[in-house]
């Protein structure tokens, strides 16, 4: 049988539009000497890291980031700065936010099983009514204690939640040039 | 080479035998070694890939506990056999197939002066024998467990078993006519004349090596059981106990391997200077201990560095590049026995 009958047929048109604009690649085992380096060298880049390990990951309840400013972790409600506009309901991609009616004005309250932490609506809101932390870590022990009502909403997030348990010191990022990240110790 | 003891000859043996069937090269020294190798696999692994590995259970010791604490958690978990599963089979499987990998332990010698508890002339290639069945059980728990992820395992498991377990075979088997003996104390006082089998022929050594990595189910051969593709292949249905059981079939067979390896590469209880019974006995098994979870650490450290081969790719290194290898050390060996005479 001849090759060219086994070829597919899109190749086959391809081929007979013209040989000089079709390329074929052709894939070579590389010779058995680069075989043998290209193993030793993946071999001894492993052994390097066993030897000298370059950590990324932080040991996180037992060492804490200190997040920058401007993280985008829970936040609150100043039920008097809004003016009710509903604009924060209206951008909410997770269908977090619920408004409630307080002195006849909408006023947001979140479920913070939806939410998903893009503070969408605290950059849209016109006021600045949302206060920001960095609390992000929460776990509640009832499914009910994440819809939060709008007394719970008000406060900051440390008042009503659950107390987290993150001990030890806390760590900064730092990049290095080097190794990309750095956990630097800070107090 | 072995020592009399008159009339304290029976229950000296007694002793020796219940020491190296329970303690030293037997079920202690596995279930401990088994142990800190998963999880020193696990460790390394998390160490290549810039994180942690198991830490939480002990602290201290960097979770070197873990693995006692999976070992609990699978003793108690709730064992399921699903319907539609050939019973018999699919209970006996695994049990068969460990205990065929372990039963080799008790014709290995660990010692230059006392016998192992079972002495065959030709232990070597019995070890051989028996190692070379433990791959029919599992294919038999892949039939049995009608499951397609578990068929497909076995039947991969079955095409590369064939095709590494003879050039794995003629690597050793060309030590045994390089030594002219099949039993392996005859192999290592050899060895001790000579030089260690690994520098009298390489090739002989790195065929053994890579088919005992292909056997074991390390990467980058761990076809039978692939993760991402086959759950845990043969062993996919299995839940509980005999999870554990099944998962720990490898790892006794890769420590079972790694003694055969040392003994008759690495020259077995070589460097040992005692000529006292217990001490040769303490020492030479111990010694025989490190180099074989030596070669256990370089297994599961490939783990971390290689990705998996293709099923018609490891068959193609197999039965082309592997046993192409052995017959040229084979050849070596004939070459070099003319000489070591």
């Amino acid at each position: 049988m001849h090759i060219s009958e086994e070829l597919d047929p899109r190749i086959k048109e391809l081929i007979s539009r013209g040989t000089d604009k079709v390329k074929i690649l052709s894939v070579k085992t590389p010779p058995p000497g680069r075989v043998v380096q290209r193993n030793i060298d993946a071999l001894a880049t492993g052994f390097k890291y066993v030897v000298k390990p370059m950590r990324m990951t932080i040991d996180y309840p037992y060492k804490d980031i200190e997040y920058p400013d401007g993280y985008r972790g829970m936040f609150r409600v100043d039920a008097d700065k809004c003016i009710g506009c509903s604009l924060c309901d209206i951008v909410c991609p997770a269908d977090a936010i619920r408004l409630v009616l307080r002195d006849k004005k909408k006023v947001p309250t979140i479920n913070w099983g939806r939410c998903i932490f893009c503070h969408f609506c605290v950059d849209i809101c016109p006021v600045e009514a949302f206060e920001t932390y960095k609390v992000h870590d929460v776990a509640f022990y009832r499914f009910e204690d994440m819809l939060t009502t709008l007394q719970e909403f008000t406060k900051g997030p440390e008042e009503y939640t659950p107390p987290r348990k993150v001990i030890g010191k806390k760590f900064r990022v730092v990049i290095d040039e080097n190794r990309g990240l750095r956990y630097e110790s800070i107090g | 080479m072995t020592i009399s003891l008159g009339p304290l000859e029976i229950p000296t043996r007694l002793v020796y035998d219940f020491l190296h069937i329970f303690i030293l090269p037997g079920f202690g020294a596995v279930l401990i070694l088994i142990i800190l190798i998963i999880w020193a696999e696990r460790k390394i692994a998390g160490l290549v890939q810039l994180r942690y590995g198991p830490l939480h259970v002990s602290r201290r010791f960097g979770g070197i506990l873990q693995l006692v604490a999976d070992l609990i958690r699978y003793t108690f978990q709730e064992f399921i056999v699903p319907r539609g599963v050939d019973r018999i089979a699919y209970l006996t499987g695994p049990v068969l197939a460990l205990i065929f990998a372990i039963i080799p332990i008790a014709f290995i010698p660990v010692s230059p002066f006392i016998e192992p508890p079972i002495y065959v002339s030709s232990n070597m290639l019995l070890v051989l024998a028996i190692l070379s069945m433990a791959p029919i059980f599992i294919i038999i728990t892949g039939y049995a467990s009608d499951n397609k992820f578990a068929f497909i395992g076995s039947l991969r498991e079955a095409f590369l078993m064939i095709s590494y377990e003879i050039p794995f075979i003629i690597s050793i088997l060309s030590m045994a006519l390089l030594f002219k003996s099949l039993d392996m104390s005859v192999v290592v006082s050899s060895q001790a004349n000579y030089l260690p089998g690994v520098i009298l022929n390489p090739l002989a050594a790195l065929v053994a090596y890579i088919a005992i990595i292909r056997i074991t189910g390390r990467f980058p051969f761990e076809i039978s059981e692939a993760e991402s593709e086959l759950v845990m292949g043969p062993y996919t249905e299995y839940s509980g106990l005999m999870y554990g059981v099944a998962m720990g079939i490898a790892y006794i067979k890769l420590y079972v391997y790694s003694i055969l390896y040392s003994i008759v590469f690495l020259g077995g209880w070589l460097p040992i200077l005692s000529t006292n019974l217990v001490e040769s006995y303490f020492i030479g098994s111990f010694i025989i201990l490190i180099k074989a979870s030596l070669l256990m650490l370089i297994a599961v450290f490939l783990r971390s560095v290689y990705p998996r081969y293709r099923v018609d790719q490891a068959i193609r290194l197999g039965w082309s590049q592997v046993l192409i290898l052995s017959i040229i050390s084979l050849i070596w060996s004939l070459i070099l026995s003319y000489f070591l005479r």
